[in-house]
């Protein structure tokens, strides 16, 4: 390319000590999209290197969890599942599940995992974070295949809600971008965070409608517990592709509203603090 | 030519040291108030905790124009390159840079020492700031610039040193930014990769482009630029043409950056049993030196302290 001497149309920046709240720079991170698409592009290749059966794990993982927890849950202590066949009820639910809560512990982990990066380039830091929560997807989707078969095998007939099932996901994603923002932004001062993220996950499971229907909470309780925005996410999986547990407005209400707001403020905490990543990190 | 591309006005860089600040933990925070958690840190006034790295530091680059940054290790160098990139904020000043920037810190930024070099070469380059069409397009400049063809599909972390900076390097030398900020990353890779690198580099030099490099090769800075910055202790000492300046630091410099002498020191470096109190390199013909050359013998001369009676002392040395 050509350098004109007096290029009136290259880009001028403007370095100084920044004050008062960030701006979001979304078109910042648009430009960058290249970017978040070779640091997913790194993650994939990377993950099953010198591992014999490669992306098999993918989908193991929570075939075994499944296994298991069908075994435990279902057959020994006899959990209630709405009528359906329990493994097809739990394993719609480890999903979703699997993809968030390695979506924020990879998401967790990100900023400080790419310490190199980020004390010798310049890039939107929120590159990061995001490119971390897209990785799962792939294992997602290969889950969701076998979630199909699944279905199938046990002659269950989706209805018209599975249309829905996108904006579930999306729910999902958005939660998982939440938290990994708050943890990643935290974990580059605070790296106690990196020992709490595998507590937070398991007792966020148990918080969630994962191994039990929504059903057994009383229902004065409905409310408070819809606050956690898996609650929308599961109940809304099983309803699109099971048909049960119709999630009714208020929970899904709330549910959004509460990963709203946590994204907002993850947004907000993380443009704040990454000014003065390279220097603490 | 003639215009400023970058200007930097009075930019000082303050660093919080010790251990209090380093690491703090979740449990501190949360009792200074969540209010601390949005808020910055403020700037230091306690001397004794907080270093300047940058000290009012103004300058200005024109465009086509390649300015050296010499000056010894803590000098701030470093530090200028990183708010320069936007790695890091000034604490104070601010600076302004017309165009797009691609900064070498380091070689290999981005590497992954379990990918092949040809995956290497489109992840660095990504992160270098390359289009994933540029990329694919120079490819095939890339790899035979690197010397590593037969190599290429396997994981760099079975390269060689020399073949993994060649790589690095041959992404970095691609990079099409109209200013290039690098760190001494060329100090490294072999005597006639070198010299490649920079025959390269003055290629990208004439053809217009701003760079700005740090180096303590002076003979580099002196060949390659037409004028260069000398940094003391996160000051400006001098900024001009490059022999000059050259010569500033040599006569500012050179006698005791070869030897350190702690003997009137509060702060020797050392524990209970042990003192250091002065270490030099002396060269064959028992001078105190900073460079040496290759073929040279050299001698590392350290005097110690040995505080405990009967204590004995093994030096050992790490490079």
């Amino acid at each position: 390319m050509s350098v004109s001497p007096a290029d009136s149309s290259a880009p001028i920046i403007r370095i100084r000590r920044s004050r008062g709240i960030a701006a979001l720079q979304l078109k910042d991170l648009w430009n960058y999209r290249e970017l978040v698409y070779f640091l997913v592009w790194r993650d994939i290749k990377v993950r099953y290197k010198q591992t014999v059966i490669g992306a098999a794990w993918a989908i193991l993982q929570p075939l075994v969890t499944a296994l298991i927890f069908t075994l435990v849950f279902g057959i020994l202590v006899g959990v209630p599942s709405d009528g359906l066949p329990y493994a097809v009820f739990l394993y719609t639910a480890l999903v979703p599940w699997s993809y968030f809560s390695e979506g924020i512990s990879r998401g967790g982990a990100s900023v400080v995992a790419n310490t190199n990066l980020i004390s010798k380039v310049y890039f939107p830091r929120l590159v990061i974070p995001v490119a971390s929560i897209i990785t799962p997807v792939i294992d997602f989707a290969l889950s969701f295949l076998i979630l199909l078969g699944l279905i199938a095998w046990f002659s269950i007939t989706p209805t018209w809600a599975i249309l829905t099932l996108p904006l579930f996901f999306l729910l999902t994603v958005m939660t998982a971008l939440a938290v990994s923002l708050w943890f990643s932004a935290l974990n580059v001062r605070y790296r106690d965070v990196g020992y709490t993220i595998p507590f937070v996950i398991q007792v966020w499971m148990f918080a969630s409608p994962i191994i039990y229907p929504v059903t057994i909470i009383p229902f004065k309780w409905r409310l408070l517990y819809s606050l956690n925005p898996l609650v929308g996410v599961v109940t809304g999986f099983r309803w699109a592709l099971l048909g049960k547990e119709s999630p009714d407005f208020w929970t899904m209400g709330i549910s959004v509203a509460g990963v709203l707001m946590l994204l907002a403020g993850g947004v907000l905490y993380f443009r704040q603090t990454e000014r003065t990543f390279a220097d603490v990190i | 030519m003639g215009q400023s591309t970058i200007t930097v006005d009075s930019i000082s860089k303050q660093y919080s040291i010790g251990p209090t600040r380093a690491y703090h933990t979740l449990r501190d925070q949360l009792a200074n108030g969540f209010k601390r958690l949005f808020s910055h840190p403020p700037v230091c006034d306690d001397a004794e905790n907080s270093i300047w790295a940058l000290r009012d530091v103004s300058f200005e680059v024109k465009e086509g124009e390649v300015m050296g940054i010499i000056g010894r290790n803590g000098s701030g160098k470093s530090t200028l390159l990183k708010i320069l990139s936007r790695i890091t904020e000034p604490t104070e000043g601010g600076a302004e840079i017309r165009g797009r920037v691609a900064s070498l810190l380091e070689v290999g930024t981005g590497f992954h020492p379990e990918l092949t070099g040809r995956e290497n070469i489109y992840l660095s380059a990504a992160i270098l700031g390359m289009r994933k069409s540029e990329i694919t397009r120079k490819f095939d400049e890339i790899l035979a610039f690197s010397e590593v063809e037969r190599l290429i599909d396997t994981p760099v972390k079975h390269y060689s040193s020399g073949m993994y900076v060649r790589l690095a390097f041959a992404v970095a030398a691609h990079l099409d930014p109209e200013i290039l900020l690098i760190d001494e990353v060329l100090a490294v890779g072999d005597a006639r990769f070198q010299k490649k690198c920079l025959g390269k580099m003055e290629e990208v030099g004439k053809e217009g482009r701003t760079i700005v490099f740090v180096s303590h090769n002076m003979a580099m800075i002196a060949s390659l630029c037409s004028s260069c910055m000398f940094l003391h202790e996160g000051h400006l000492v001098a900024h001009g043409e490059a022999i000059k300046v050259i010569q500033k630091y040599y006569d500012e410099g050179i006698s005791v950056a070869g030897e350190a002498d702690f003997r009137n020191s509060n702060r020797k470096p050392g524990d209970e049993t042990v003192h250091l109190l002065r270490a030099r390199l002396v060269n064959g013909e028992g001078n105190v030196v900073t460079e040496l050359l290759i073929h040279e013998g050299a001698t590392i001369e350290m005097e110690y302290e040995v505080k405990v009676a009967g204590a004995r002392l093994t030096p050992n040395l790490h490079v």
